[in-house]
Protein backbone atom coordinates (compact mmCIF):
# COMPACT_ATOMS: atom_id res chain seq x y z
CA UNK A 1 0.00 0.00 0.00
CA UNK A 2 2.84 2.62 0.30
CA UNK A 3 2.99 5.08 -2.26
CA UNK A 4 -0.94 4.78 -2.68
CA UNK A 5 -2.88 8.02 -2.20
CA UNK A 6 -5.82 7.89 0.22
CA UNK A 7 -8.28 6.81 -2.90
CA UNK A 8 -5.98 4.60 -4.53
CA UNK A 9 -5.38 3.07 -0.88
CA UNK A 10 -9.51 2.63 -0.22
CA UNK A 11 -9.73 1.38 -4.01
CA UNK A 12 -7.32 -1.43 -3.05
CA UNK A 13 -8.96 -2.19 0.45
CA UNK A 14 -12.40 -2.84 -1.15
CA UNK A 15 -11.02 -5.04 -3.67
CA UNK A 16 -9.51 -7.28 -0.64
CA UNK A 17 -13.04 -7.11 0.94
CA UNK A 18 -14.66 -7.76 -1.73
CA UNK A 19 -12.30 -10.76 -3.00
CA UNK A 20 -12.49 -11.78 0.90
CA UNK A 21 -16.66 -11.96 0.63
CA UNK A 22 -16.36 -13.77 -2.60
CA UNK A 23 -14.35 -16.33 -1.16
CA UNK A 24 -16.68 -17.06 1.72
CA UNK A 25 -18.87 -18.89 -0.53
CA UNK A 26 -18.55 -21.91 -3.43
CA UNK A 27 -17.32 -21.45 -6.96
CA UNK A 28 -20.53 -22.00 -8.06
CA UNK A 29 -22.37 -19.07 -5.91
CA UNK A 30 -19.08 -16.89 -6.92
CA UNK A 31 -19.81 -17.22 -10.45
CA UNK A 32 -23.43 -16.67 -10.28
CA UNK A 33 -22.56 -13.56 -8.12
CA UNK A 34 -20.04 -12.08 -10.40
CA UNK A 35 -21.97 -12.88 -13.42
CA UNK A 36 -24.98 -11.12 -11.87
CA UNK A 37 -22.82 -7.77 -10.59
CA UNK A 38 -21.24 -7.73 -14.16
CA UNK A 39 -24.85 -7.53 -16.00
CA UNK A 40 -25.43 -4.66 -13.96
CA UNK A 41 -22.32 -3.34 -14.79
CA UNK A 42 -22.56 -3.60 -18.24
CA UNK A 43 -26.40 -2.29 -18.15
CA UNK A 44 -24.97 1.32 -16.65
CA UNK A 45 -22.22 1.30 -19.13
CA UNK A 46 -23.02 2.57 -22.44
CA UNK A 47 -19.15 2.81 -24.30
CA UNK A 48 -18.32 -0.32 -22.61
CA UNK A 49 -21.85 -1.75 -24.21
CA UNK A 50 -21.58 -0.31 -27.77
CA UNK A 51 -17.66 -0.42 -28.17
CA UNK A 52 -19.06 -4.66 -27.73
CA UNK A 53 -21.89 -4.47 -30.13
CA UNK A 54 -19.04 -2.36 -32.51
CA UNK A 55 -16.32 -4.96 -32.10
CA UNK A 56 -18.77 -8.26 -32.25
CA UNK A 57 -20.27 -6.43 -35.57
CA UNK A 58 -16.52 -5.72 -37.71
CA UNK A 59 -15.96 -9.83 -36.30
CA UNK A 60 -19.43 -11.30 -37.15
CA UNK A 61 -20.26 -9.25 -40.50
CA UNK A 62 -22.85 -12.40 -41.43
CA UNK A 63 -24.77 -12.38 -37.99
CA UNK A 64 -27.72 -10.48 -38.71
CA UNK A 65 -29.18 -11.42 -35.30
CA UNK A 66 -29.25 -8.02 -32.64
CA UNK A 67 -30.63 -10.42 -29.84
CA UNK A 68 -27.47 -12.46 -30.64
CA UNK A 69 -25.06 -10.06 -30.73
CA UNK A 70 -26.19 -8.17 -27.35
CA UNK A 71 -26.28 -11.86 -25.67
CA UNK A 72 -22.72 -12.31 -26.98
CA UNK A 73 -21.78 -8.75 -25.46
CA UNK A 74 -23.29 -9.41 -22.08
CA UNK A 75 -22.32 -12.97 -21.77
CA UNK A 76 -18.51 -12.45 -22.56
CA UNK A 77 -18.23 -9.23 -19.65
CA UNK A 78 -19.86 -11.32 -17.30
CA UNK A 79 -17.20 -14.43 -18.37
CA UNK A 80 -14.11 -11.38 -18.21
CA UNK A 81 -15.62 -9.73 -14.67
CA UNK A 82 -15.40 -13.54 -13.35
CA UNK A 83 -12.36 -14.80 -14.51
CA UNK A 84 -10.42 -11.26 -13.33
CA UNK A 85 -11.85 -12.61 -9.90
CA UNK A 86 -10.98 -16.23 -10.43
CA UNK A 87 -6.93 -14.55 -10.56
CA UNK A 88 -7.47 -14.18 -6.44
CA UNK A 89 -8.56 -17.86 -5.80
CA UNK A 90 -6.62 -19.51 -8.84
CA UNK A 91 -5.53 -22.19 -5.93
CA UNK A 92 -9.29 -23.18 -5.95
CA UNK A 93 -9.49 -23.75 -9.69
CA UNK A 94 -9.71 -27.35 -11.55
CA UNK A 95 -7.69 -27.19 -14.56
CA UNK A 96 -6.12 -29.70 -17.59
CA UNK A 97 -3.89 -29.10 -20.38
CA UNK A 98 -4.84 -29.56 -24.43
CA UNK A 99 -2.15 -30.19 -26.65
CA UNK A 100 -0.62 -32.33 -29.06
CA UNK A 101 2.33 -34.58 -28.42
CA UNK A 102 5.31 -32.19 -30.26
CA UNK A 103 3.71 -29.24 -28.01
CA UNK A 104 4.09 -31.59 -25.20
CA UNK A 105 7.81 -32.41 -25.88
CA UNK A 106 8.57 -28.53 -26.38
CA UNK A 107 7.42 -28.04 -23.05
CA UNK A 108 8.60 -30.46 -20.98
CA UNK A 109 12.18 -30.31 -22.70
CA UNK A 110 12.91 -27.80 -19.93
CA UNK A 111 13.84 -25.25 -22.84
CA UNK A 112 13.16 -21.25 -22.95
CA UNK A 113 9.53 -20.47 -25.03
CA UNK A 114 7.89 -17.67 -26.13
CA UNK A 115 4.07 -17.68 -25.90
CA UNK A 116 1.19 -15.97 -27.19
CA UNK A 117 -1.97 -15.44 -25.09
CA UNK A 118 -5.31 -14.26 -25.57
CA UNK A 119 -7.63 -12.36 -23.14
CA UNK A 120 -10.19 -15.42 -23.12
CA UNK A 121 -12.28 -15.80 -19.52
CA UNK A 122 -9.48 -16.23 -16.83
CA UNK A 123 -6.63 -14.44 -19.18
CA UNK A 124 -3.95 -14.90 -16.35
CA UNK A 125 -5.23 -19.19 -15.87
CA UNK A 126 -2.28 -19.80 -18.70
CA UNK A 127 0.35 -18.43 -17.12
CA UNK A 128 -0.50 -19.39 -13.47
CA UNK A 129 -1.50 -22.89 -14.73
CA UNK A 130 2.16 -22.74 -17.05
CA UNK A 131 3.95 -21.63 -13.95
CA UNK A 132 3.12 -25.21 -12.15
CA UNK A 133 3.75 -27.29 -15.21
CA UNK A 134 7.62 -25.67 -15.76
CA UNK A 135 8.36 -23.87 -12.91
CA UNK A 136 9.46 -20.42 -14.66
CA UNK A 137 7.12 -18.25 -16.12
CA UNK A 138 6.96 -14.51 -16.91
CA UNK A 139 4.77 -12.64 -17.98
CA UNK A 140 3.80 -8.52 -18.84
CA UNK A 141 1.10 -6.60 -17.21
CA UNK A 142 0.18 -3.22 -16.07
CA UNK A 143 -1.12 -3.43 -13.11
CA UNK A 144 -3.68 0.01 -11.93
CA UNK A 145 -2.25 1.30 -8.63
CA UNK A 146 -5.49 1.14 -6.62
CA UNK A 147 -5.19 -2.94 -7.48
CA UNK A 148 -2.02 -3.01 -6.31
CA UNK A 149 -3.01 -6.61 -4.84
CA UNK A 150 -3.13 -8.04 -7.94
CA UNK A 151 0.97 -8.24 -7.80
CA UNK A 152 0.80 -10.47 -4.76
CA UNK A 153 -1.68 -12.98 -6.65
CA UNK A 154 1.25 -13.25 -9.45
CA UNK A 155 3.66 -13.73 -6.62
CA UNK A 156 1.33 -16.11 -4.83
CA UNK A 157 0.69 -18.31 -8.14
CA UNK A 158 5.04 -18.08 -8.51
CA UNK A 159 4.98 -16.26 -11.52
CA UNK A 160 7.37 -13.63 -12.22
CA UNK A 161 5.30 -10.45 -13.25
CA UNK A 162 7.36 -7.93 -14.83
CA UNK A 163 5.52 -4.46 -14.96
CA UNK A 164 5.02 -2.98 -18.26
CA UNK A 165 5.08 0.50 -17.44
CA UNK A 166 8.50 0.37 -16.43
CA UNK A 167 11.60 1.38 -18.69
CA UNK A 168 13.29 -1.72 -19.65
CA UNK A 169 10.22 -3.66 -19.36
CA UNK A 170 11.04 -5.36 -22.83
CA UNK A 171 14.50 -6.21 -21.46
CA UNK A 172 13.25 -7.67 -18.69
CA UNK A 173 11.31 -10.42 -20.55
CA UNK A 174 14.98 -10.75 -23.09
CA UNK A 175 16.74 -11.29 -19.83
CA UNK A 176 13.55 -13.66 -18.34
CA UNK A 177 13.78 -16.07 -21.45
CA UNK A 178 17.46 -15.66 -22.02
CA UNK A 179 17.70 -17.91 -18.61
CA UNK A 180 15.68 -20.38 -19.53
CA UNK A 181 12.47 -19.17 -18.84
CA UNK A 182 8.90 -19.42 -20.62
CA UNK A 183 7.63 -16.17 -20.98
CA UNK A 184 3.66 -15.62 -21.65
CA UNK A 185 2.24 -12.36 -23.57
CA UNK A 186 -1.02 -11.55 -23.75
CA UNK A 187 -0.79 -10.53 -27.76
CA UNK A 188 -4.55 -9.89 -28.79
CA UNK A 189 -4.96 -6.11 -27.37
CA UNK A 190 -3.83 -3.26 -29.74
CA UNK A 191 -0.58 -2.38 -29.96
CA UNK A 192 2.04 -0.77 -32.59
CA UNK A 193 4.62 -3.06 -33.21
CA UNK A 194 3.31 -4.34 -36.37
CA UNK A 195 0.45 -3.90 -38.64
CA UNK A 196 -1.79 -6.63 -39.33
CA UNK A 197 -5.66 -8.08 -40.43
CA UNK A 198 -7.73 -8.89 -37.68
CA UNK A 199 -10.91 -9.89 -38.88
CA UNK A 200 -10.57 -8.62 -42.36
CA UNK A 201 -9.34 -4.87 -40.59
CA UNK A 202 -6.33 -3.60 -40.88
CA UNK A 203 -4.58 -3.25 -37.56
CA UNK A 204 -1.47 -2.36 -35.18
CA UNK A 205 -0.45 -5.37 -32.64
CA UNK A 206 2.02 -6.30 -30.42
CA UNK A 207 4.67 -8.57 -31.85
CA UNK A 208 6.53 -9.64 -28.36
CA UNK A 209 6.20 -12.83 -28.68
CA UNK A 210 7.53 -13.54 -32.24
CA UNK A 211 10.69 -11.07 -31.19
CA UNK A 212 11.29 -13.03 -28.14
CA UNK A 213 11.28 -16.34 -30.14
CA UNK A 214 13.33 -14.46 -32.94
CA UNK A 215 16.01 -13.34 -30.61
CA UNK A 216 16.07 -15.71 -27.93
CA UNK A 217 15.87 -18.17 -31.20
CA UNK A 218 12.88 -20.20 -28.75
CA UNK A 219 9.67 -22.22 -30.13
CA UNK A 220 6.86 -19.86 -30.81
CA UNK A 221 3.61 -21.03 -28.94
CA UNK A 222 -0.02 -20.18 -28.39
CA UNK A 223 -1.78 -20.72 -25.35
CA UNK A 224 -5.41 -19.81 -24.10
CA UNK A 225 -7.45 -20.91 -21.50
CA UNK A 226 -11.77 -21.66 -21.89
CA UNK A 227 -14.19 -22.08 -19.26
CA UNK A 228 -15.96 -25.20 -19.36
CA UNK A 229 -19.86 -26.23 -18.19
CA UNK A 230 -18.29 -27.77 -15.11
CA UNK A 231 -16.72 -24.42 -13.76
CA UNK A 232 -13.29 -26.57 -14.76
CA UNK A 233 -10.80 -25.05 -17.19
CA UNK A 234 -8.88 -26.24 -20.40
CA UNK A 235 -5.73 -24.86 -21.18
CA UNK A 236 -4.78 -25.54 -25.03
CA UNK A 237 -1.76 -24.73 -26.10
CA UNK A 238 -0.35 -25.03 -29.60
CA UNK A 239 2.58 -24.94 -31.95
CA UNK A 240 2.61 -21.93 -33.96
CA UNK A 241 6.20 -22.88 -34.82
CA UNK A 242 8.76 -25.38 -33.50
CA UNK A 243 11.61 -22.74 -34.92
CA UNK A 244 12.78 -19.33 -33.99
CA UNK A 245 11.32 -16.76 -35.69
CA UNK A 246 13.29 -15.01 -38.29
CA UNK A 247 15.22 -11.71 -37.67
CA UNK A 248 13.15 -8.97 -38.99
CA UNK A 249 10.19 -6.93 -38.89
CA UNK A 250 8.80 -8.78 -41.67
CA UNK A 251 9.21 -11.89 -40.05
CA UNK A 252 7.96 -10.65 -36.76
CA UNK A 253 4.65 -9.40 -38.74
CA UNK A 254 4.13 -12.97 -40.67
CA UNK A 255 4.43 -14.47 -37.63
CA UNK A 256 1.76 -12.44 -35.34
CA UNK A 257 -0.31 -12.73 -38.47
CA UNK A 258 -0.04 -16.29 -38.10
CA UNK A 259 -1.14 -16.15 -34.70
CA UNK A 260 -3.99 -13.82 -35.40
CA UNK A 261 -5.27 -16.16 -37.56
CA UNK A 262 -5.35 -18.80 -34.76
CA UNK A 263 -6.85 -16.58 -32.70
CA UNK A 264 -9.79 -15.41 -35.17
CA UNK A 265 -10.39 -19.16 -34.71
CA UNK A 266 -10.51 -19.37 -31.21
CA UNK A 267 -12.52 -16.58 -30.73
CA UNK A 268 -15.30 -17.07 -33.17
CA UNK A 269 -15.22 -20.95 -31.42
CA UNK A 270 -15.61 -18.88 -28.01
CA UNK A 271 -17.47 -15.98 -28.76
CA UNK A 272 -18.97 -15.58 -25.41
CA UNK A 273 -15.32 -15.89 -23.61
CA UNK A 274 -13.35 -13.40 -25.26
CA UNK A 275 -12.91 -9.37 -24.28
CA UNK A 276 -15.08 -7.56 -26.96
CA UNK A 277 -15.50 -4.97 -24.49
CA UNK A 278 -12.00 -3.03 -25.42
CA UNK A 279 -11.32 -0.19 -28.19
CA UNK A 280 -9.50 -2.74 -30.59
CA UNK A 281 -9.50 -1.32 -33.29
CA UNK A 282 -7.99 2.24 -33.47
CA UNK B 1 36.40 5.73 -30.59
CA UNK B 2 35.98 3.13 -34.09
CA UNK B 3 33.90 1.49 -31.18
CA UNK B 4 31.13 4.10 -30.53
CA UNK B 5 31.22 5.87 -33.96
CA UNK B 6 29.84 2.14 -35.13
CA UNK B 7 27.05 2.48 -32.30
CA UNK B 8 26.12 5.79 -33.04
CA UNK B 9 25.27 4.59 -36.77
CA UNK B 10 23.23 1.09 -35.38
CA UNK B 11 21.17 3.83 -33.66
CA UNK B 12 20.83 6.42 -35.85
CA UNK B 13 19.95 4.09 -38.46
CA UNK B 14 17.72 1.96 -36.54
CA UNK B 15 15.89 4.62 -34.54
CA UNK B 16 16.32 6.72 -37.37
CA UNK B 17 17.39 9.67 -35.52
CA UNK B 18 20.68 12.35 -35.16
CA UNK B 19 22.98 10.45 -33.00
CA UNK B 20 26.17 12.97 -33.87
CA UNK B 21 25.97 14.91 -30.88
CA UNK B 22 25.25 11.37 -28.49
CA UNK B 23 28.16 11.91 -25.44
CA UNK B 24 28.68 9.25 -22.95
CA UNK B 25 25.95 10.48 -20.52
CA UNK B 26 23.54 10.56 -23.14
CA UNK B 27 20.60 8.96 -21.94
CA UNK B 28 18.22 6.43 -24.28
CA UNK B 29 15.49 3.95 -22.81
CA UNK B 30 12.81 5.82 -21.11
CA UNK B 31 14.38 8.87 -22.78
CA UNK B 32 14.30 8.61 -26.65
CA UNK B 33 10.36 7.82 -27.30
CA UNK B 34 11.51 5.91 -30.54
CA UNK B 35 13.73 3.15 -28.14
CA UNK B 36 10.56 1.21 -28.08
CA UNK B 37 10.57 -2.75 -27.93
CA UNK B 38 10.96 -3.38 -31.58
CA UNK B 39 13.95 -0.92 -31.93
CA UNK B 40 15.83 -2.64 -28.48
CA UNK B 41 15.42 -5.84 -31.11
CA UNK B 42 16.68 -4.34 -33.54
CA UNK B 43 19.39 -2.87 -32.22
CA UNK B 44 20.55 -5.60 -30.56
CA UNK B 45 20.15 -7.76 -33.58
CA UNK B 46 22.53 -4.99 -35.88
CA UNK B 47 24.99 -5.02 -32.84
CA UNK B 48 25.61 -8.67 -33.02
CA UNK B 49 26.43 -8.38 -36.56
CA UNK B 50 28.37 -5.73 -36.89
CA UNK B 51 30.64 -5.72 -34.06
CA UNK B 52 30.36 -9.73 -34.68
CA UNK B 53 28.96 -10.91 -30.75
CA UNK B 54 26.70 -12.76 -29.68
CA UNK B 55 25.00 -11.23 -26.68
CA UNK B 56 24.36 -13.45 -23.74
CA UNK B 57 20.51 -12.26 -23.42
CA UNK B 58 20.36 -13.60 -19.52
CA UNK B 59 23.19 -11.05 -19.05
CA UNK B 60 20.53 -8.14 -20.15
CA UNK B 61 19.36 -5.35 -18.22
CA UNK B 62 17.83 -2.25 -18.59
CA UNK B 63 20.72 -0.16 -17.18
CA UNK B 64 22.44 -1.57 -20.69
CA UNK B 65 20.45 0.96 -22.36
CA UNK B 66 19.98 3.45 -19.63
CA UNK B 67 23.10 5.76 -21.48
CA UNK B 68 25.16 5.41 -24.65
CA UNK B 69 27.97 4.72 -22.41
CA UNK B 70 26.27 2.11 -20.52
CA UNK B 71 25.36 0.52 -23.87
CA UNK B 72 28.97 0.71 -25.52
CA UNK B 73 30.74 -0.28 -22.43
CA UNK B 74 28.42 -3.09 -22.56
CA UNK B 75 29.16 -3.90 -26.12
CA UNK B 76 32.90 -3.49 -25.49
CA UNK B 77 32.69 -6.10 -22.26
CA UNK B 78 29.10 -7.37 -22.07
CA UNK B 79 30.37 -8.63 -18.52
CA UNK B 80 31.86 -5.44 -17.15
CA UNK B 81 28.76 -2.77 -17.50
Amino acid sequence: MKGLTLSQRIAAKTILVIIFLFKLRNRAARKKIAFGIARLIFAFSPKTRKRSINNLRIAMPDQKSDDRIRYLAVTAYQYIVFGVLENFWFEDIEYTFEMDAATKALITSGGPLSIATMHLSCYEAVPFALQKLTGRVTTLSRVPKFAAGLHSVYAKNGVCCVDKSQAGAFLSLLGKIGSNGVVCLHSDHFGSDTELDFFQLQTGAPAGPAMLSAYAKTPLLIAYAVLQKDNTYIIHIETVSEFPIGQSPKAFQFAMQAIYRQFETIILQYPEQWCWFYKRWR
Amino acid sequence: MKYNQQLKDVLSEILNIDTSNFIHSTKLLGELSELDSMSIVLVLIEIEKRFSLEIDIADLEAKHFETFGNLASFIKNPLTV
